[in-house]
């Protein structure tokens, strides 16, 4: 009788009493129909301003994003997707005198007048769908490599306000054009996964505000359904400072602070400073069953100029599958 | 599929996220979901593993899974009658059983490379002095298997 090879199991238990995933021998490529839904929440409290040097730390703003995504592959090459997220926000003053909240109801306004008079920086949540995004990519996977060419373009879904710390957005188009790259090792636990996308977006009277989209990641599978990852997010790009003189009336003092300061320009300044960071964080993905998975993610800033820091943020999110063909 | 899907998903993500600013709040980045783990054969051979139970299933499976073409048999008169064909590159079985492998081996056309499984620390040592490659059952998980696999493939040419 021939001996059994029982034993072999012994250490592949652990990690084949795995959920079955079809194709996985080509698991780095698409196939027509599949498909993906996520639904993401995400709480982030961001606090001190930074500029060239220069805090202002008398306030904290408090957002809460509800996020919907999905894809969608055409064949085994194109695939769309989109996105659109719900966005509340509320402006916290940590200070006596009220943390200058904007305000365009304020009789500072007189060679400017806001056209638009909603005060969301009252310190209630005031929220709206944010930027509705859609987009095509291109998917090429050779070896341990996947390249992932796209464009994407993304519009207000409503016309919400950005003259507010509170503000949910900057109410501008833009058109990414980026490439996702991701790096599996043969026979590795490890996986590496980037997203570089340069963002040209509407222009702000007529000021460039493009930017650079940047994110890094490095992970470990410590079972075939459970990952950690830490990962690097950065924005990096064009725009203007808040110290910057267009702010200012013609003659104006900037220290003759709001008197000197209603303009048109600040009136769009939130559409017009170029806010640069860099966060890092941690993140997790458990697979409960072969089609749901959950995601989570903490992170922080580790460097900011003409931006808010992150204090501190959490995301977590459900994905659901659907097999293509 | 699930890498891709998570790929775009995050793209959605991070594009719908990156225009999430006002007066210099930063920048959204949610978690970039990765796949389930799936090892990849760079290399897909034919593979005979010989074996019973639950352990020599799943490691077929998983070969199998990977990109191999896998037969797994389970007792000597298949094993002969799969060596015999000559159509397999490599056969993973128990090195108690090398003999026998050995014998098929010998007379099979292109004589597939044996990868024998130790069970102990010591028949592992032994095991060594006889094959270049040899898999320790008691440690070496899936991914070792793939790459003394993808090594003997190589090797084959």
């Amino acid at each position: 009788m021939k001996r059994p090879l029982a034993r072999l199991a012994i250490p592949l238990l652990a990690s084949l009493f795995a959920i079955a995933v079809a194709g996985a021998a080509k698991a780095q490529e698409q196939e027509r129909g599949d498909a993906s839904l996520r639904m993401e929440y995400q709480f982030i409290r961001t606090g001190t301003f930074k500029s060239q040097g220069e805090e202002f730390d008398y306030w904290t703003t408090d957002s809460q994003v509800l996020m919907l995504s999905g894809d969608y592959a055409i064949n085994d090459r194109w695939a769309v997707f989109a996105g659109l997220p719900y966005v509340r926000k509320r402006f916290n003053s940590e200070v006596d005198w009220g943390g200058d909240p904007h305000n365009p109801n304020d009789p500072s306004w007189v060679d400017f007048v806001p056209p638009d008079k909603r005060f969301w920086d009252d310190g209630s949540y005031h929220g709206d769908l944010q930027d509705f995004s859609f987009g095509v990519y291109y998917s090429v996977v050779k070896g341990p490599w996947a390249l992932r060419p796209y464009i994407s373009y993304g519009l207000p879904a409503t016309d919400y306000p950005f003259y507010a710390k509170a503000a949910i957005g900057r109410n501008l188009w833009t058109v990414p054009v980026g490439m996702s790259f991701s790096f599996v090792p043969y026979f590795s636990d490890w996986h590496f996964d980037g997203n570089v996308a340069y963002v040209f977006s509407e222009k702000p009277l007529g000021y460039n505000v493009d930017y650079w989209l940047v994110h890094l990641s490095a992970g470990y599978w410590f079972r075939p359904d459970l990952s950690v990852n830490a990962f690097l997010g950065m924005k990096y790009g064009n725009g203007v400072s808040i110290f910057s003189p267009e702010f200012i009336t013609e003659g104006g003092d900037p220290n003759n602070y709001p008197d000197d300061w209603d303009t048109e320009e600040w009136w769009h300044h939130d559409q017009m400073i170029g806010n640069q960071n860099l966060n890092f964080g941690l993140g997790i993905d458990y697979f409960f069953s072969p089609d749901w998975k959950l995601s989570s993610t903490v992170y922080e800033s580790v460097w900011t100029d003409e931006s808010n820091e992150i204090d501190y943020a959490f995301t977590l999110a459900f994905t659901r599958f659907f097999g293509g063909e | 599929m699930k890498i891709r899907t998570v790929l775009l998903t995050a793209l959605a993500t991070i594009l719908v996220a990156g225009n999430a600013l006002a007066c210099g709040d930063s920048l959204y980045r949610v978690g970039k979901g990765v796949s389930y783990r799936v090892y990849t054969a760079p290399l897909p051979g034919s593979v005979l593993v010989y074996g019973q139970g639950e352990g020599a299933e799943l490691l077929a499976q998983e070969l199998a899974r990977s990109g191999h073409g896998v037969r797994l048999v389970s007792n000597d008169e298949e094993l002969q009658a799969e060596l015999g064909s000559g159509a397999y590159d490599v056969v993973i079985a128990a090195y108690s059983d090398h003999s026998a492998v050995e014998s098929g081996a010998e007379a099979a056309a292109g004589s597939p490379t044996f990868l024998p499984v130790a069970l102990t620390t010591d028949e592992e040592a032994q095991a060594r002095e006889e094959y270049e490659r040899v898999m320790l059952a008691e440690q070496d998980e899936i991914k070792h298997y793939l790459k003394a696999i993808h090594q003997t493939l190589k090797q084959r040419g």
